[in-house]
């Protein structure tokens, strides 16, 4: 009986022991991922004050200033500089150049 | 306890009173139990307050800082360019309850930039039964820094986020704008609140119909009309065939970023608030429900040599024709008798039947909370009816105007204005308010006005712009338009391009725009709003325009019932 008792107080102790040993871990690793959660965050963070500076350096004013002063001389794109692709091609510089177009699609052709 | 049971047996050996060497080791029994109990008790209450009691405290703590410290989601324009996004910060708050000295603290404080003046800081401190006191909020690194330097007990800082807009007053009115906790005030933000809110820690965005590159030409173009034109302000809209909204700009307008000096007429969105007569450009309307009623046709005339009378007042020409015209000539001269009398072809109900299905006498429904309602005529008689017809007597929103005008050149199915990117799709199934021929022959007439009529400065070359300007006084309540040398104008243009499937419309106004040399002398809106619109039009065509459409006007068929004067 005594023998018994005693038995089981030891199994009592040991499995109260494994079970403590086991709640640290646990502890350990919750710090662990609150830890990496945090640095998670602090990179995210990071993150939205970069693409914040990005847009800052992308403003249309400032963008428009830079081009102002390294861009002399030139202006921004009007309508009548973009032909469609068919008039293009009826030009007589694009007639010269869709023939030329023809013959390295017909060569290329050939070489496969 | 071993021990002492081995010290009894030997004491036993040694001693022949039982009796007294019994009760002295039950003594030491029970001493040893008292202490083992003793032992195990303080072991057994710390294992109870490391796995349970420290457990839940530990879980409590960070619920109530992850509960203050909540993060918005970004907006961001319709090619993802951000405009609106949180950064994080520190907030310094003092725990009055832990202070030592709060004189020396008041006089350190003071001295750091941005802190509160000494007086409000003894006042927020002197009050020892408080445990929480903002001093200051989002400080700078370097300020943050400070302050933790000065090591004053019972100072602390709490992560914060701060709502930043990253191009200033360009989206102001809107995107809105937040208070300090970054709670929505106005526009998007306000609208949004609760999804900016929920889905700002998953790295989700808010994705508006906004164009950054659109935002900014429409922005500097009307700025620098106002300025020119010395309105007293303006406003521009660009919206696409799918009722997305491209671009919109108000003028005055406000810097988000700092609502400390923002005046009342900065905070007011003049495209979804201003609600005003629109004049000629109403045309657009009158003319449509001629041709799709079928009560007039291109050629049908109208007598415009002399002013109709209608009551005690007479409708007249502004630099009229004086001959009878057509309603293709009607229309592009922007004959105001000749529309009179296409609206008294068709008459009241019908008008009014029109009108409601357009959308024109409801208010529209867009993802800001600033849309304002049309004010439109107690009594729908003939007499208002004929004011109408040339833009009086009804009043209505820029936002309002471009939805009915889109939905008319839209082969005549409705286009619902949004913001938010991916909700709306071409919808050839849609709600049809005239029919197809009628909004090409409309579409035709614009053409026209721009090719020969009063809309001409805002031809580009090389595009197929569409469009129609409208001057009206400004009313000042029930007192009318005022004296004839003080009144005010409004001055709109509202077109788009290109002409045979118009995928983008445009809507400028300008109030009140004075004289100048460049406009001739004049204050109409051929010569200011139209300019304006062709500006705004030469830069956005080249980014927006698709080649294969190429100007061609010899197949205007609208141009031969339009007899040109000189």
């Amino acid at each position: 009986m005594n023998r018994a008792i005693l038995l089981s107080l030891t199994l009592l102790t040991a499995v109260g022991l494994c079970v403590l040993r086991i709640k640290y871990e646990v502890v350990f690793l919750r710090q662990k991922l609150q830890k990496v959660e945090q640095d998670i965050g602090k990179y995210t963070d990071d993150l939205r004050i970069c693409s914040a500076e990005w847009g800052c350096l992308n403003d249309p004013k400032r963008l428009k200033a830079l081009c102002a002063k390294y861009l002399s001389g030139m202006k921004p794109m009007e309508k009548n500089q973009i032909i469609s692709y068919q008039k293009f091609f009826g030009s007589e510089f694009g007639s010269d150049l869709k023939d030329a177009f023809k013959k390295f699609l017909d060569k290329s052709l050939n070489l496969d | 306890m071993f021990s002492s049971l081995f010290d009894g047996f030997v004491m036993w050996r040694n001693s022949k009173n039982h009796a007294e060497l019994i009760a002295h080791l039950r003594a030491r029994m029970v001493f040893s139990s008292i202490c083992g109990t003793v032992v195990f008790s303080c072991i057994s209450y710390r294992l109870v307050d490391v796995m349970i009691i420290s457990h839940y405290r530990t879980q409590d703590s960070n619920a109530t800082h992850t509960e203050y410290a909540e993060r918005k989601a970004d907006i961001v324009d319709r090619n993802g360019e951000l405009i609106a996004t949180s950064v994080t910060t520190a907030s310094c708050f003092a725990d009055p309850s832990a202070m030592i000295d709060v004189d020396e603290a008041v006089m350190k404080l003071s001295k750091i930039p941005g802190m509160p003046s000494p007086e409000k800081l003894k006042l927020k401190m002197s009050d020892k039964s408080k445990h929480f006191v903002w001093l200051t909020r989002h400080v700078s690194p370097q300020v943050h820094e400070q302050i933790m330097d000065l090591g004053i007990p019972g100072i602390h800082f709490q992560k914060d986020y701060k709502r930043i807009y990253i191009h200033g007053n360009l989206f102001s009115h809107v995107v809105g704008c937040s208070d300090i906790d970054g709670d929505g005030v106005c526009g998007l933000e306000k609208h949004f609140a609760k999804e900016l809110a929920a889905y700002g820690n998953l790295n989700k965005y808010l994705v508006t119909t906004l164009d950054l590159r659109l935002q900014a030409i429409v922005h500097e173009e009307l700025s620098d009309a106002v300025a020119r034109f010395k309105a007293a302000g303006g406003n521009a809209m660009l919206m696409s065939h799918t009722g997305e909204i491209l671009a919109m700009v108000s003028l005055p307008d406000f810097d988000p970023n700092n609502l400390k000096n923002c005046s009342s007429s900065a905070m007011f969105n003049r495209n979804t608030l201003g609600v005003f007569e629109p004049g000629s450009v109403l045309k657009i309307v009158n003319v449509a429900i001629a041709l799709d009623s079928g009560a007039a046709s291109l050629g049908s005339i109208f007598d415009a040599s002399e002013p109709l009378k209608i009551g005690r007042f007479s409708v007249t020409d502004f630099k009229g024709k004086r001959r009878p015209l057509t309603l293709a000539e009607a229309f592009v001269f922007s004959s105001n008798i000749a529309s009179a009398k296409i609206e008294q072809s068709f008459g009241a109900t019908v008008q009014k039947a029109y009108m409601r299905r357009l959308g024109l006498l409801d208010k529209v429904s867009l993802e800001i909370p600033e849309v304002g309602s049309p004010i439109v005529p107690r009594l729908w008689n003939e007499t208002a009816a004929t004011t109408m017809s040339y833009g009086y007597g009804i009043a209505m929103t820029p936002l309002m105007l471009l939805a009915a005008v889109a939905s008319i050149l839209n082969d005549g199915i409705r286009v619902a204005p949004t913001l938010v990117y991916g909700k709306r799709k071409i919808n050839q199934d849609g709600e049809r308010v005239v029919s197809c021929k009628t909004s090409r022959v409309v579409r035709d007439l614009m053409r026209a006005a721009v090719f020969c009529g009063t809309a001409r400065k805002s031809a580009v070359e090389g595009a197929e712009i569409i469009g129609k300007t409208g001057t009206s006084y400004q009313a000042h309540g029930r007192g009318g338009y005022g004296a004839d040398g003080s009144r005010k104008r409004n001055t709109t243009f509202i077109g788009g391009f290109p002409k045979d499937t118009p995928q983008f419309m445009l809507i400028v106004s300008l109030d009140d725009p004075k004289a100048t040399e460049e406009s001739h002398m004049c204050t109409t809106a051929g010569h200011n709003a139209a300019p304006t619109a062709k500006n705004i039009f030469k830069r956005i065509v080249p980014l927006l325009y698709d080649t294969n459409h190429e100007t061609d006007d010899s197949n205007l068929t609208v141009l031969k019932y339009i007899k040109l004067d000189g």
